[in-house]
């Protein structure tokens, strides 16, 4: 008997801990099986379940397997629909690729997360005040702490910055630090992240998608919210720009950075103006953004671009993303940036080598949360060491991302180094020590991952924030930014490395109050200025709407020549499609001169992706407009314009006339979503004001196109059916003139009817509306010249007697209209490009 | 040795800029061995914005701003300096320079004189495994720091031929190296990236020579533009010793400082950022010439010395 005891016990106590637990979950976990020798999150070695993970399975079981993976793919939808997307550097396409989630939570229960929020908060604390001595008094080094080519050696020491106390007295307003747990089960911390975090914001995406798929469970579980969190942070950084006229601006380095969607979102949600370098402006030692209606102060910068960049005039010259005079503007004390440039120094692996007695000598403290074993070779005795232990350690560059002059080294485990490799590192680490830190080698816990409906253990990273408030308090994120591996084996996660992302919860012990920045009917502040519009995206708003407009009006083209092609059955060179393909080459759609068949010709204005007016180009010309003012409009009207400029990038397509007719009217429906989504979603202030101005100039333009090309007297017959099919007017016509189609009254609809909302006259009268209700178009009460221009056209336009209207108009109509786009961006744009000056030779 | 020194730097723009904000790094200070006994930096047209303060490293900084539109910028530096050579060291008592560079990584000062400040790569100094190897030859086990690296200087000046137009303001040290020329900042990037290398701190100086060589001498390189050489850390009891590759001279009486840094990148003399299109052109003339401290008369006669 007693032989069998022991396995006894262990069954019994595997099906003691998942007793509770419904059959389907209980077998679904009980195929779970932990990786020897490494701590999982949810299972015990003896194969029971830790605490939090059995009231989740208990909750889960309830739904049923199905109810659950629907959930999950729901939850996975909602980020692909929000447009969740992580930008790959190395692609070649500089492509973006939608935000794996895997849909397990991680889980931490309520006594743990209080020890690792006391560890993160003494981190940050002995952060702050380490930046406030390396960048000030210097004691910490003068004490014989801190070797000083431990803080020389960072790039991100920034010298410049070295004797200005930090405007509003803080250097780190939202710090972050990697942590994982070790096979004894505590917590390290793995790395910092001072300069400028990223992940919150997708933490919080996370999260939305998880809690939205599973709202119950969530509740059940008393999960902790993550808005107060980033309510604190915000209202912190607006206290802080109190006096400003704009808003906290958001200074990100722009579209092509790998965590642009989340600096969007995070604007977004938060409130905050998001801005480029060249939005902003330095003048007399106070920061402004360049507006539609001038500069306007901003006292705080929350940055998203590493310190170093930051000012092309006095960090790195060569910054095309900074603002210059940045720096000037700091030390006179006119701009708070947040956090502070040069913050990224206490990010450095060297550094931590050095914690442990930080903390002591700063804090009087021991670390509550280890950081990594680690080992600067800069100091003899430490270099001995790394080099006597090399096969336990892994060797990792002291400072960034390489060992300088090696930039093929890569962080490695020693034990993993051939014998010429081994030699070559010991070169280095006896040459340059200090650039080479000696660390020990972690391995990670893992935690369950759904995989086509089993769990799997992956090991992963969690990244936990903190945001700071007031002088010297911290308020910790509960939840944070939990990256996990591709693989079961795996030392090091990289977010580039084909890892996933998980929600990360916190169970708290009881309910948890509700609260939400998303804004919801009786959230939102009632608040009716026209706020600030920074010129770029007024700019791009303009041009999205350009393009659009520009891409409907080639469709309907492809449609009337397509129409006539599969209508007659044969490729019908009759003189009205001569005038259709004539007027695609003058809009740039077609790649060379016209010779094809003209169904080959409606073809690839398709899929040519040579021709500036072609759809791939144009559409995609959309897509870049609208990936920049992505915080401006609404998510789905920004998935529109994707799912436009998506319809026509794939390349080598073939399709029959037929089918090419359809894809057209599908592309057509959707632009029409867009400015359905456009006109009824966004809110009638001046960005949508740039939008309109943009889509009716173009509207203008392309109908004077349309009616100059088919309006002639001698025009072949049919031609004023095409003109009407091309202005979209043939119902208004048809139900003002009960007849087949005459010259004089299409021309007076499609030119001169100001109340068809095709007609030329409309769009002037629209124009003139929108220049009207802009800032600063008067001055003195008398209009500026962009808008005399306007109301000059309009006073033509509704003064001209149809039957003066001479086609040659037409042109000068064209000519005034470009005139009008011009004067918007003189006006309204204007940002010539800053450059540096050639520097002289010594 | 008293120099009046003249730099006149002069941008022309082919569009007239309207706004543009700019450092310079052109004005000198007081350092051990020189003394400024006036400077002053006048700028075209007035600046709506100017601010001066020292950078990190003790340069004088003049930052500022013109809102005017403009189609010439001209800035003027007008100085008199006076310059005492330093009190030679006697290279073979200097330390090991396996010493120096154990006494440099544990450095217990961040102050801008720290030796810590000079050990790492920098924006315009990248560390290049040929330069360093290269270096490593004059560098055996235990000579001392100041012969290994006059050594080094006399083998830049030798193997490097000094060429202006063959470089220009952002050629890394790498290639100036490889293509075997340059003009002194290419040259004392290349010492600095070969020390550096080895783990000794090195500076970048900037300034000037005297236009003119005193009667009997040869005329320097780089005597009619603003010059450059090195600093090189020789240990707590030594300090810092200027070694000029581009002439292959330790700095002395004729070299005027203007600024330190740890590259060009850091004393730059004069950078910009404009709005502005189209095309600019930039000349610079230097001028510096010695007071005579003495009656004329009782100097000696240009022909006495041959």
């Amino acid at each position: 008997m007693s032989e069998t005891r022991p396995d006894t016990l262990k069954t019994d106590a595997r099906s003691a801990a998942r007793g509770a637990l419904p059959g389907w979950i209980s077998a679904l976990v009980g195929r779970y099986r932990p990786l020897p020798g490494v701590h999982d999150e949810m299972m015990r070695a003896d194969g029971s379940l830790r605490e939090p993970w059995h009231r989740f399975h208990a909750e889960i079981g309830r739904l049923g397997p199905e109810p659950l993976k629907e959930a999950f793919s729901s939850a996975r939808r909602h980020l692909e629909d929000s447009g969740v997307f992580y930008r790959v550097y190395d692609d070649a396409q500089g492509g973006e690729r939608p935000w794996p989630l895997a849909a397990m939570p991680l889980l931490i229960g309520a006594r743990e997360w209080e020890g690792l929020k006391a560890g993160v908060i003494q981190r940050a604390r002995l952060a702050e005040a380490l930046l406030k001595d390396v960048y000030g008094e210097g004691r910490l080094v003068r004490d014989g702490v801190l070797p000083a080519a431990v803080v020389t050696g960072s790039p991100d020491y920034l010298r410049p910055l070295v004797g200005l106390p930090p405007p509003g007295g803080r250097h780190l307003h939202l710090y972050a630090v990697d942590i994982g747990r070790g096979p004894d089960g505590a917590w390290w911390v793995l790395s910092d992240r001072a300069q400028a975090p990223s992940g919150a914001g997708y933490a919080l995406e996370n999260r939305i998608a998880v809690s939205r798929a599973m709202p119950d469970i969530a509740r059940a579980l008393n999960v902790e919210r993550l808005a107060p969190f980033f309510q604190s942070f915000r209202d912190e950084l607006a206290r802080l720009n109190a006096r400003a006229e704009a808003r906290v601006a958001l200074l990100t380095p722009g579209p092509l950075n790998e965590t642009y969607f989340e600096h969007a979102y995070l604007a977004r949600y938060l409130g905050f103006l998001l801005v480029e370098g060249g939005d902003l402006a330095v003048r007399d030692g106070a920061t402004y953004v360049r507006t539609v209606s001038g500069l306007k102060r901003v006292d705080v910068v929350w940055r998203r671009l590493d310190g170093d960049f930051a000012d092309p005039l006095e960090l790195r010259t060569s910054s095309r993303l900074g603002v210059p005079g940045l720096v000037q503007a700091i030390r006179e004390g006119g701009v708070t940036v947040a956090n502070s440039l040069g913050s990224g120094v206490v990010e450095s692996r060297a550094l931590m080598g050095f914690m442990p007695a930080l903390a002591r000598h700063v804090l009087g403290e021991d670390l509550i949360l280890p950081n990594v074993a680690t080992w600067w070779c800069g100091q003899p005795r430490e270099r001995e060491a790394v080099l006597a232990h090399l096969d336990g350690m892994v060797v990792a560059p002291a400072f960034g991302a390489h060992i300088p002059g090696l930039p093929e080294f890569k962080t490695g485990v020693g034990a993993g180094l051939t014998a010429e490799q081994r030699r070559a590192l010991r070169e280095i680490v006896e040459r340059r020590g200090m650039d080479v830190v000696g660390q020990e080698a972690v391995n990670l816990s893992t935690m369950p991952v759904w995989t086509n409906g089993v769990l799997e253990p992956r090991p992963f990273v969690l990244r936990l924030f903190l945001a700071a408030v007031g002088d010297d308090d911290w308020t910790v994120m509960p939840g944070g930014f939990c990256r996990i591996s591709g693989s079961s084996d795996a030392r090091f996660v990289s977010l580039q490395q084909g890892a996933s992302a998980s929600d990360v919860w916190v169970l708290g012990d009881g309910p948890v109050a509700e609260t939400t920045l998303l804004p919801t009917a009786d959230r939102v502040r009632v608040r009716r200025t026209t706020g600030t519009l920074p010129s770029r995206a007024a700019d791009n708003l303009f041009w999205l709407a350009r393009y659009l407009e520009r891409t409907e009006a080639t469709l309907r083209l492809v449609r009337a020549l397509l129409g006539r092609v599969v209508d007659s059955g044969v490729a019908s060179e009759g003189p009205l499609v001569e005038r259709l393909v004539l007027l695609l080459s003058r809009m740039g759609a077609l790649p060379g001169p016209a010779r094809l068949p003209a169904s080959r010709l409606a073809m690839s204005v398709l899929t040519d992706r040579t021709a500036i007016g072609a759809l791939p180009r144009l559409t995609a010309m959309a897509r870049s407009a609208a990936a920049v003012i992505r915080d401006r409009l609404a998510p789905d009207a920004f998935q529109a314009v994707t799912d436009i400029a998506a319809r026509f990038e794939a390349s080598g397509r073939r399709m029959t006339p037929s089918q090419a007719f359809d894809e057209t009217n599908q592309a057509l429906r959707l632009v029409a979503a867009f400015s359905g989504l456009a006109s009824e979603n966004m809110n009638r202030q001046m960005g949508w004001r740039f939008l309109e101005l943009g889509r009716r100039i173009e509207r203008a333009v392309n109908t004077s196109r349309f009616v100059q090309m088919f309006g002639e007297e001698t025009a072949p017959s049919g031609a004023l059916d095409v003109m009407l099919e091309l202005g979209d007017s043939q119902i208004t016509y048809r139900s003002r003139y009960v007849m087949t189609a005459s010259r004089v009254p299409v021309l007076d609809l499609l030119v001169l009817d100001d109340n068809n909302p095709r007609s030329v006259a409309f769009q002037v009268g629209r124009i003139n509306q929108h220049l009207g209700e802009l800032p600063a178009t008067t001055v003195d009460g008398r209009p500026v010249p962009v808008l005399r221009a306007s109301r000059k056209l309009q006073a033509m336009l509704s003064t001209t007697p149809v039957e003066d209207l001479a086609l040659a108009d037409l042109d000068e109509i064209m000519g005034d209209l470009f005139r009008l786009s011009e004067g918007i961006s003189e006006r309204f744009f204007r940002q010539a490009p800053s450059q540096d000056l050639p520097e002289e030779l010594g | 040795m008293i120099y009046d020194v003249r730099q006149v730097t002069t941008y022309a723009y082919t569009s007239t800029v309207p706004f543009s904000r700019h450092a310079a790094r052109l004005l000198p200070v007081n350092r051990p061995g020189q003394r400024v006994i006036e400077a002053a930096l006048d700028i075209d047209p007035a600046p709506a914005e100017r601010s001066d303060a020292r950078d990190f490293f003790g340069n004088r900084l003049t930052v500022f701003a013109l809102e005017q539109p403009h189609a010439e910028l001209v800035v003027s530096l007008s100085a008199r300096i006076e310059v005492q050579a330093p009190e030679p060291l006697l290279a073979s008592l200097t330390p090991p320079w396996e010493a120096v560079r154990s006494e440099a990584m544990a450095s217990a000062d961040l102050s801008s004189g720290s030796p810590a400040h000079f050990l790492y790569p920098s924006r315009s100094v990248a560390l290049d495994p040929a330069i360093t190897a290269w270096t490593a030859e004059s560098f055996p086990r235990s000579r001392p720091i100041l012969e290994a690296a006059t050594a080094l200087m006399t083998r830049i000046k030798s193997g490097l031929r000094y060429q202006p137009g063959a470089t220009d303001a952002k050629t890394p040290p790498a290639v100036a190296f490889a293509a075997k020329r340059g003009v002194c900042q290419d040259f004392a990037h290349v010492m600095i990236a070969g020390l550096r290398g080895l783990g000794l701190p090195a500076a970048y100086v900037s300034g000037y020579l005297r236009t003119d060589p005193p009667p009997g001498r040869p005329r320097l390189q780089g005597a009619d533009a603003t010059h450059a050489w090195v600093s090189v850390w020789c240990g707590e009891a030594s300090g810092w010793v200027g070694l000029d590759p581009t002439n292959g001279i330790a700095a002395g009486e004729d070299h005027i400082v203007l600024a330190i840094g740890r590259d060009y990148a850091d004393v730059s003399p004069l950078d910009g950022v404009i709005i502005a299109s189209g095309e600019h052109s930039l000349t610079v003339e230097v001028d510096v010439v010695p007071v005579p401290s003495k009656p004329l008369g009782r100097s000696r006669p240009a022909t006495a010395a041959q």
